[in-house]
């Protein structure tokens, strides 16, 4: 129930973010440090996710074959900007790094 | 000079008018849409591996639509973060809605709250990408509109069908390798925003405390961790800025 409860909070919140600023009017500006401080959230959010679940991982599978797949995917994705192909360099990877491993 | 305007040759040209406007959107997105098949086939198997209630990870595809914000959403549950922790790092993650929303509403000024509503729901990147390009030469608000509704209908429609084959597949026996997928979509999405020094300031910091403080209790190391990602973001990006000349580039 619980679950049900946040999964409907967390829903409503986000679509306050995207319809709230023309519900509330169209002349008032958002404050500059709020601006400014959302260039970072999705890197440093979604950076500290990566980070814990990369680490779980390497905690319950090996290091090695994670540490591979993150060594590959990190070029590929900051030289393409793709969101598929790291994952699938990163995985074979993986998969080489483990059975060699 | 008198014009003779047949109300049904009007009706027609008017209904003609949407229905190219609403092909024109669902014709924008599709090569969006298939770009985020692996994606949102990853998200669906995440959410079936991660312990939730039946169906539920599969409805947060439906109503907390994004992956950034879903799978947040999905990692912070299955790791037993208390209630206001989850939301409030799904809300953290989802900020930048804040700013489409705000670009947005100079279209959406003359529209019903209901629409704006609506609209608000269904605007993620992909739409607000090709909304924007479009409006630029689009003025007629009823083609925006219609524009704008198939674009976000139809990403959202393929969205929920293709996450709901990843949930299906994610009861699959577990192999390494596919709990190895979520990790780096996320590890993906973290990189695509980095964008300079900054960014990727905010996104090593944040991650390499994660890392540190993950065995904090209701996963408050990784919120804490995030917030001082962002925190660390803002004070390289202002001693860049007093460093470096203004260059007049702006923000997008």
């Amino acid at each position: 129930m619980s679950t049900w409860i946040t999964l409907v909070a967390a829903s409503i919140v986000t679509v306050a973010l995207s319809a709230g600023p023309s519900l509330i009017g169209t002349r008032s500006e958002l404050p500059a440090i709020l601006r400014h401080a959302n260039r970072f959230a999705a890197p440093a959010l979604m950076g500290a996710l990566a980070g814990r679940s990369l680490a779980n991982q390497a905690s319950t599978t090996a290091l090695v074959p994670v540490l591979a797949s993150v060594a590959a995917a990190v070029p590929v994705a900051l030289r393409t900007r793709s969101l598929s192909l790291p994952v699938v360099a990163g995985a074979a990877v993986f998969v080489v790094a483990a059975a060699i491993g | 000079m008198q014009t003779d305007t047949d109300p049904a040759t009007t009706a027609i040209e008017s209904a003609e008018s949407r229905r190219d406007a609403a092909l024109a959107g669902t014709r924008a997105i599709a090569p969006l849409a298939t770009g985020l098949i692996p994606l949102a086939l990853t998200v669906g198997a995440t959410a079936a591996r991660a312990g939730l209630p039946p169906l539920v990870g599969w409805a947060s595809s439906a109503t907390l639509y994004g992956a950034s914000g879903q799978l947040t959403w999905i990692q912070m549950t299955h790791s037993g973060a208390p209630a206001a922790l989850v939301v409030g790092a799904t809300l953290l993650v989802n900020m930048q809605m804040l700013l489409y929303g705000a670009a947005m509403r100079r279209y959406w000024a003359s529209t019903s709250r209901r629409w704006r509503v609506a609209a608000g729901f269904l605007l993620v990147s992909p739409v607000f990408a090709v909304a924007t390009e479009r409006f630029r030469t689009e003025h007629d608000p009823v083609r925006r509109r219609w524009f704008y509704l198939a674009a976000g209908l139809t990403l959202w429609t393929t969205w929920l069908a293709v996450t709901g084959i990843g949930y299906a597949f994610g009861g699959l026996p577990s192999l390494p390798v596919l709990a190895t997928l979520s990790p780096l979509v996320i590890l993906s999405l973290a990189l695509r925003a980095v964008r300079d020094t900054a960014t990727l300031a905010a996104m090593v910091v944040a991650s390499t405390l994660a890392i540190v403080g993950r065995c904090t209790p209701y996963d408050i190391g990784t919120v804490a961790a995030g917030i001082t990602g962002i925190a660390t973001g803002l004070v390289v990006s202002r001693v860049a800025h007093t460093e470096a000349p203004p260059s007049g580039n702006a923000e997008p």
